[in-house]
């Protein structure tokens, strides 16, 4: 999308959501169908599967609840983002809350998987061994071993890349707190995967 | 540093690049792992339930919004408040305030007092 389009887009949106404001519902259809792929998009890497289509129902429910807080400062793209992010990291706090976490154990298969990512040194094996199964399941084995704090930070910075302002912002926590924890979150992975066998 | 320190060091520094690498290495399969995560796609049974749900919710009102902003309002006034009650408390200590022999003074100087103090049978 060019410059322009977006910014015609960003104009469109606030019409629409001044329309909502005033009354009419059925205009946050336009907003959900313009934005359903994006917020999917970043719903879908923070939870699992089978979660993501009933988390960003969620996500769409919430951001109308909050629309009569909309400041016009930034774009509705971002404050959605922001409304997903937070929406994710409530889901995984009731999640450790209730122990709903599937605590696996790590088998042979996934500790051999180890030993050979770190042995075969080749590009070509390196984007064999990240669509294994054992590749899903070992991150998925790690996180769970995180705090919702901190999976929501590593997810962010580590894994996605995201500056510490940027995930801060996202999350809506101070810089410091983001930069603390995702050192922490880092340090634990880290202990993690070099010690498969032993609980942190 | 003589020779056998330097190997020591040398051989410590080896380790150290090597779980390094290790690291490096796993790190960055994980996080192709997890970049590559399918996306599931969103019908239009999905859309119209979101739809559904909203529409149950109604028209959203500007007085909706009051209670948010408040809660808002009374979060920020929160630091100021804090200060207010510890000042305030500073403010106490300094004055040497002591109520019970406030009280016992005030009972027994004044007639009202005196009379309810007799009332009483002090």
């Amino acid at each position: 999308m060019s410059w322009n389009q977006n910014e015609l887009t960003e104009t469109d949106d606030l019409q629409i959501i001044k329309h909502i404001l005033n009354g009419e519902v059925n205009q946050y259809e336009i907003l959900v169908n313009r934005y359903k792929d994006y917020v999917m998009k970043i719903v879908s890497s923070h939870v699992h599967y089978d979660q993501a289509a009933e988390t960003c129902h969620d996500v769409f429910v919430r951001a109308y609840q909050s629309l009569p807080q909309f400041k016009h400062k930034g774009s509705f793209k971002s404050w959605i983002s922001r409304i997903a992010i937070r929406t994710c990291h409530d889901y995984w706090r009731i999640r450790y809350r209730s122990r709903e976490l599937s605590m696996t154990t790590l088998g042979t298969s996934h500790t051999d998987w180890i030993d050979q990512v770190v042995t075969d040194q080749s590009k070509e094996q390196y984007e064999r061994f990240s669509r294994q199964k054992e590749a899903r399941d070992v991150i998925e084995w790690a996180l769970s071993h995180l705090s919702a704090q901190e999976r929501m930070v590593l997810e962010l910075v580590s894994l996605k890349g995201y500056s510490v302002k940027e995930a801060a912002r996202l999350l809506g926590w101070s810089s410091i707190n983001v930069k603390v924890r995702a050192f922490r979150a880092r340090g634990k992975l880290k202990k993690l995967l070099e010690d498969p066998g032993k609980d942190i | 540093m003589d020779i056998l320190e330097f190997s020591r060091k040398n051989k410590r520094d080896v380790q150290m690049t090597t779980l390094k690498k290790r690291w490096a290495r796993i790190e960055g399969v994980l996080k192709e792992t997890y970049l590559s995560k399918d996306v599931p796609v969103l019908d239009d049974s999905w859309q119209d339930k979101v739809m559904r749900d909203v529409r149950r919710l109604g028209p959203l009102n500007k007085e909706m919004a009051f209670f948010p902003q408040f809660e808002l309002l009374v979060w920020r006034l929160a630091p100021a408040v804090g200060i207010l009650i510890v000042s305030m408390a500073a403010a106490m200590i300094g004055y040497d305030f002591s109520p019970q022999y406030d009280v016992a003074q005030v009972f027994f100087s004044g007639p009202v007092e005196y009379t309810l103090a007799s009332i009483i049978g002090i």
